[in-house]
């Protein structure tokens, strides 16, 4: 599985997705399946593929599906299809 | 008497701060406004969330004694059909953008991003002169059963935390809980009766905005359900600094143990006071709080009853229990005690049926100090994320959309058990109608009875079975 397959599937995972959601758009606080608890999940979800340590502050600078890509290549995982 | 007609004398106050500052002022005047659209006395849907448009046309009501039902502005369509057909309120007050609402009835009059929408019933209610509130039990399994909270209720129950959490105009809160939630709901009417200013955003403690503008606006306090404190201890918020803050508040069921003991750590080293309530809609919001600084002392309780109230025990015979350490059911007597629920149109009309006394369904015992401690509960019901799920009604839920299942759990743990294959359907069910998350479907061979044929849940498997 490829990276992106990989975030997809976490992001899939965590956040209850059906298969025709476009995780492109997703937002927290905007998209309905993307509220508190789903973020938290998706967190875990994420540390669980990747083996990372998500802190406090990258937590609450999560807020799309592009900036989950930039967090994960700050610390240090590349994101390819 | 009604509740906030004593509002008037903080006029000039700022009443909300949410993108800019509001007055009492003005708050009052569009909640006049738009109570004066609909009549005293009428049966009105208050669609809520965390705006301004939500809380001035609740407050409005209140004045107006006009009787509104709260409910969540996301609440699944089906769902507010079916409430709208039992209980025939004249006007729905919701989001413009409501297509359901929209598409089908006419709106005259609109404030903000909402609008009040006409139903053109035919139906003249006849309200209990006494009844200010319709408030639901668990919002989440879309059953029609409501509290009924009268102008007493809500003034006792307000008096009560302002008392005990000795709120003054000065206290900032921040909203972390939906309005129509009864403990939501309990923080802006204790806030607003002393004149204080509410910070509205439905921004969440997971997003940075969130907390940019408690600093900004400095708040003082907020409260949160148990997965709040597990979301602050990952989110490590004793590395904060929120000078503002000052006072932090906990229900919605019993808070971890290790989560309790963190958190009373972390707020008395913040020079935060920490308070753990318990309560429930049917008392309009709080029966009992744990005093700040007690929770070395008094872990894992729920604490004393609070002012104006009394907490018993009873045993099966229905007799109170006088000794320290026994178990019986938590009775609250006060007159924060609902007059009770409405399943129908008609009971909206009915007197008390509680005569100020609540049976709490939750067993507990008491110790030496009299302080009370919850061991377990008598109904099968479960808190999720703060808001009380029946299991029951979670059958009914999935029985109506021809699903048989069993349902289990423990606090922010719901299982649904299946004989069949459909998994995937009973996932999407939930997802919809309950809107909960974190819910574990699973197909089982066969539901574990009793020789009477009794469902034993405590056989049920918490995982699935992995077979190859």
């Amino acid at each position: 599985m490829s990276t992106l397959e990989a975030y997809n599937m976490a992001f899939r995972n965590g956040l209850e997705l059906e298969d025709d959601v476009v995780l492109e758009e997703m937002k927290l606080g905007e998209s309905t399946e993307w509220d508190s608890i789903g973020h938290m999940t998706l967190i875990a979800e994420i540390e669980d593929a990747f083996d990372v340590y998500i802190d406090s502050d990258e937590m609450t600078e999560f807020h799309s599906y592009q900036s989950g890509i930039a967090l994960l290549q700050r610390l240090g995982v590349d994101i390819q299809s | 008497m009604t509740l906030f007609q004593t509002l008037e004398q903080y006029m000039d106050r700022e009443a909300v701060y949410a993108d800019r500052s509001y007055s009492y002022r003005e708050m009052l005047e569009v909640g006049n406004s738009i109570c004066q659209e609909v009549g005293e006395r009428s049966l009105v849907f208050c669609l809520c969330a965390n705006r301004v448009e939500s809380l001035f046309a609740y407050i409005g009501f209140l004045r107006g004694r006009v009787v509104p039902v709260l409910l969540d502005a996301d609440i699944p369509v089906e769902q507010l059909q079916k409430l709208m057909e039992r209980y025939q309120p004249t006007h729905v007050w919701a989001p413009e953008t409501r297509e359901d609402l929209a598409n089908s009835l006419d709106a005259f009059y609109g404030y903000g991003g909402y609008a009040l929408f006409e139903t053109e019933t035919s139906v003249r209610h006849q309200l209990h002169e006494e009844l200010a509130l319709l408030l639901t039990t668990s919002g989440s399994t879309g059953s029609p059963k409501l509290v009924r909270l009268t102008y007493k209720n809500l003034m006792a129950n307000a008096s009560s935390i302002i008392d005990y959490l000795d709120i003054d105009q000065t206290d900032k809160p921040i909203t972390t809980l939906p309005m129509n939630y009864s403990y939501g709901l309990s923080i802006i009417n204790s806030h607003l009766l002393k004149g204080a200013t509410l910070i509205l955003t439905d921004r969440s403690i997971v997003q940075k905005e969130f907390w940019e503008l408690c600093r900004a606006e400095q708040a003082t306090t907020f409260g949160g359900v148990p997965f709040h404190y597990e979301m602050l201890k990952r989110l490590k918020f004793e590395t904060y600094d929120l000078p503002s803050l000052k006072k932090l508040t906990q229900a919605g069921g019993k808070l971890d143990p290790k989560l309790a003991q963190h958190f009373s750590t972390v707020c008395e080293e913040k020079g935060i006071q920490f308070f753990i309530m318990y309560g429930q809609t049917e008392a309009t919001a709080r029966m009992s709080y744990l005093p700040d600084r007690m929770h070395a002392k008094k872990a894992g309780s729920i604490g004393i009853a609070i002012p104006g109230g009394t907490l018993t025990l009873r045993d099966e015979a229905g007799n109170d229990i006088k000794e320290a350490n026994v178990t019986g059911e938590l009775v609250y007597q006060g007159d924060n005690v609902s007059f009770g629920y409405a399943t129908s149109l008609t009971d909206l009309s009915k007197g008390d049926d509680n005569h100020g006394v609540l049976r709490t369904g939750d067993m507990a015992y008491r110790d030496e100090d009299g302080y009370f401690f919850i061991v377990g509960r008598i109904k099968r019901m479960i808190k999720l994320y703060g808001s009380r799920i029946s299991l029951d009604e979670v059958e009914a839920l999935l029985r109506e959309h021809g699903h048989d299942c069993v349902c289990a759990g423990e606090d922010d743990q719901l299982y649904v058990y299946t004989l069949q294959d459909d998994v995937a359907r009973i996932q999407k069910i939930i997802k919809e109608q309950i809107k909960v998350k974190g819910v574990r479907v699973m197909q089982i061979d066969e539901i574990p009875r009793n020789a009477f044929g009794k469902i034993r849940y405590a056989a049920l498997p918490k995982r699935e079975l992995v077979t190859t």
